[in-house]
């Protein structure tokens, strides 16, 4: 392309999204490569290539600080919660979506208020309640507590999707004497299935990341999730000035996450960019 | 499809109910109503679980006006919501034009994807990641500096004078990236032929920007002023952790925003609940100065949605 001067600002501005794009680039790797490096050779220069690639603070962390534990509770409760709450969440993201009742408009409007919400405007008296129930210091109670508050947000992803199915198959099965029942189970979810899927993926991805919920609920060393157990890890680690086993620890916690996340990386732009794009 | 006729009402009706009223009355029972008790419990003196529950009135409001810790948080939470996001989203809307003028597709797609990386990762992580960056002694930018001949520039990034700023330029680096996400969306969707007609009267790249893309995005700018205000006041983790493995065991107050300080308040020690009213009272004020930004959000832009 010819060099024009009006174009100067782009130029500039495209030079320090680059910076941006390498810093973010060079971190992780910074990060991935150090934790590789023993506490004294980190203290010698950050620079440097490790020495030899040990993978002490790997196995030190993952057994003695018993983060494969803290992964497996991640694992149980967040994959718990993600299927409960497409369970609940996709009839009536259908619902909203696609049909018209009386009462919708309060419904809505519920729903788009519980986006809002802050976690701190409730976990008092959540807490008080679910403490009553027995339900703090329990798995079980923390993928529900997961699967609640991703509601409002998943049936806002859900009904996106099914705006986007056109009702012409619906109104076949109609008229073939299909019951509302069965035309949503063997038509609707079928056909919104990527919508569903996407919007899975972004629970599951925002639910494995998240800290303050298990920190008020979980206070039990052995059920502890990934975040609060990488927490828990800190006061540990950095007492003993064990730096090179907190790299590997937050190398361990962000893997999954960056994993999982590039691979499904479009489906997941997608899913948050539903309801913006052209239609 | 004849919505209103009778064979779709019976036809829909009990579909309707069953899916839709057990899911409201679970949501209503945790989500919504926690609200009103949250209200509720601000009246009183509690210590929770015990039955001394004095009626107060708003004494624990009257308190929170003369206790400069928490006016000190909010006025930070005030500065993550405007400074932050003057930043966040200037920064956005700057790279979204650089973005857009990218010829390759797949590039546009992977610096998005790069950027949205951080929106991933378990706060606590990042927090982490932050703080060895800006370690005095072995830090990532110390050292850099020192290596490039810049040692005059290396500071004690996390004592009192520049913690807001390391703490805040963590939540610049992970939302810019989420913005960045949604700008583009926004802007995909405004139809070639404006830009291609605008070529054709020679306008340059940023007229274009400016004169079009600026206009007809309005209404997601509004969308994520709210959204960032929303974000911020919610911000948790990432200011929870911050420091705690190199400095002190609870985030240092010059980062401290209400979100944390009701945390700290309800549940810092690890004890039963200690002040459940006073918490409750600074959730409640939390929630209306929420509510008092998004109105002005709102009231200021006043954007009709635009249609295409």
């Amino acid at each position: 392309m010819k060099f024009s001067l009006s174009e100067l600002p782009r130029y500039i501005i495209n030079f320090f999204l680059f910076l941006w794009v390498l810093f973010t680039i060079t971190m992780f790797g910074w990060l991935i490569l150090t934790s590789f490096k023993s506490t004294r050779e980190i203290y010698q220069g950050v620079f440097a290539f490790p020495n030899e690639f040990l993978i002490d603070n790997y196995i030190r962390v993952l057994t003695d600080f018993a983060m494969l534990r803290y992964m497996f509770n991640s694992l149980v409760a967040v994959l718990t919660a993600t299927v409960v709450v497409l369970i609940i969440a996709t009839p009536v993201a259908y619902v909203l979506g696609k049909l018209k009742f009386f009462g919708q408009g309060p419904v809505s409007f519920s729903i788009i208020i519980g986006l809002g919400i802050p976690l701190q405007a409730i976990f008092i008296p959540l807490y008080l309640m679910m403490a009553r129930a027995g339900f703090t210091d329990s798995l079980l109670g923390l993928s529900w507590l997961y699967a609640i508050t991703s509601f409002p947000f998943t049936v806002y992803l859900l009904i996106g999707f099914f705006k986007t199915i056109p009702s012409t198959l619906e109104d076949a099965a109609r008229v073939d004497g299909a019951t509302a029942f069965q035309s949503f189970i063997k038509i609707m979810v079928p056909l919104a299935r990527p919508g569903i899927i996407s919007a899975g993926i972004f629970v599951f991805v925002m639910l494995w990341k998240e800290f303050l919920l298990s920190l008020v609920f979980i206070s039990e060393s052995s059920i502890q999730p990934i975040s609060l157990g990488l927490y828990s890890l800190i006061t540990r680690l950095t007492y003993t000035g064990d730096w090179g086993g907190l790299f590997a620890g937050v190398v361990l916690v962000m893997l999954p996450s960056i994993v999982f996340y590039s691979i499904l990386a479009k489906r997941f732009i997608a899913g948050l960019t539903v309801g913006i794009g052209k239609s | 499809m004849q919505q209103n006729g009778e064979i779709y009402k019976s036809r829909y009706r009990n579909f309707i109910l069953i899916s839709i009223i057990p899911a409201m009355i679970l949501y209503i029972i945790f989500m919504i109503y926690p609200i009103a008790e949250t209200l509720y419990y601000s009246l009183f003196h509690w210590a929770g679980f015990s039955p001394d529950m004095d009626y107060v009135g708003v004494s624990n409001y009257l308190e929170l006006t003369g206790d400069s810790l928490f006016i000190t948080t909010v006025i930070t939470s005030l500065k993550y919501v405007f400074l932050g996001g003057f930043i966040i989203l200037g920064i956005t809307m700057l790279f979204t034009y650089a973005i857009n003028n990218f010829k390759s597709e797949r590039l546009k797609s992977a610096v998005q994807m790069i950027l949205f990386v951080p929106n991933t990762i378990s706060p606590v992580a990042l927090a982490l990641l932050w703080g060895f960056i800006l370690n005095t002694r072995w830090g990532l930018l110390n050292t850099t500096l020192s290596t490039i001949g810049l040692e005059t520039l290396t500071r004690g990034w996390m004592g009192d004078d520049y913690i807001f700023a390391a703490a805040l330029s963590l939540l610049v680096w992970i939302h810019v990236g989420f913005f960045i996400v949604i700008f583009v969306a926004a802007t995909d969707r405004i139809p070639n032929s404006l830009y291609e007609s605008a070529e054709l009267d020679g306008a340059s790249s940023l007229d274009k920007f400016t004169k079009i893309t600026f206009p007809l995005v309005k209404d997601i700018i509004e969308v994520c002023m709210v959204l960032w205000t929303i974000f911020s006041f919610k911000i948790f983790g990432y200011i929870h952790v911050f420091g705690a493995g190199t400095a002190a065991s609870q985030a240092h107050v010059g980062i401290r925003n209400i979100s944390v300080q009701l945390y700290l308040t309800a549940f810092g020690r690890r004890t039963a609940i200690n002040r459940v009213g006073y918490a409750s009272a600074m959730a409640i004020v939390l929630l209306i100065l929420l509510a008092i930004l998004v109105y002005a959000i709102k009231k200021i832009m006043a954007v009709e949605p635009v249609e295409y």
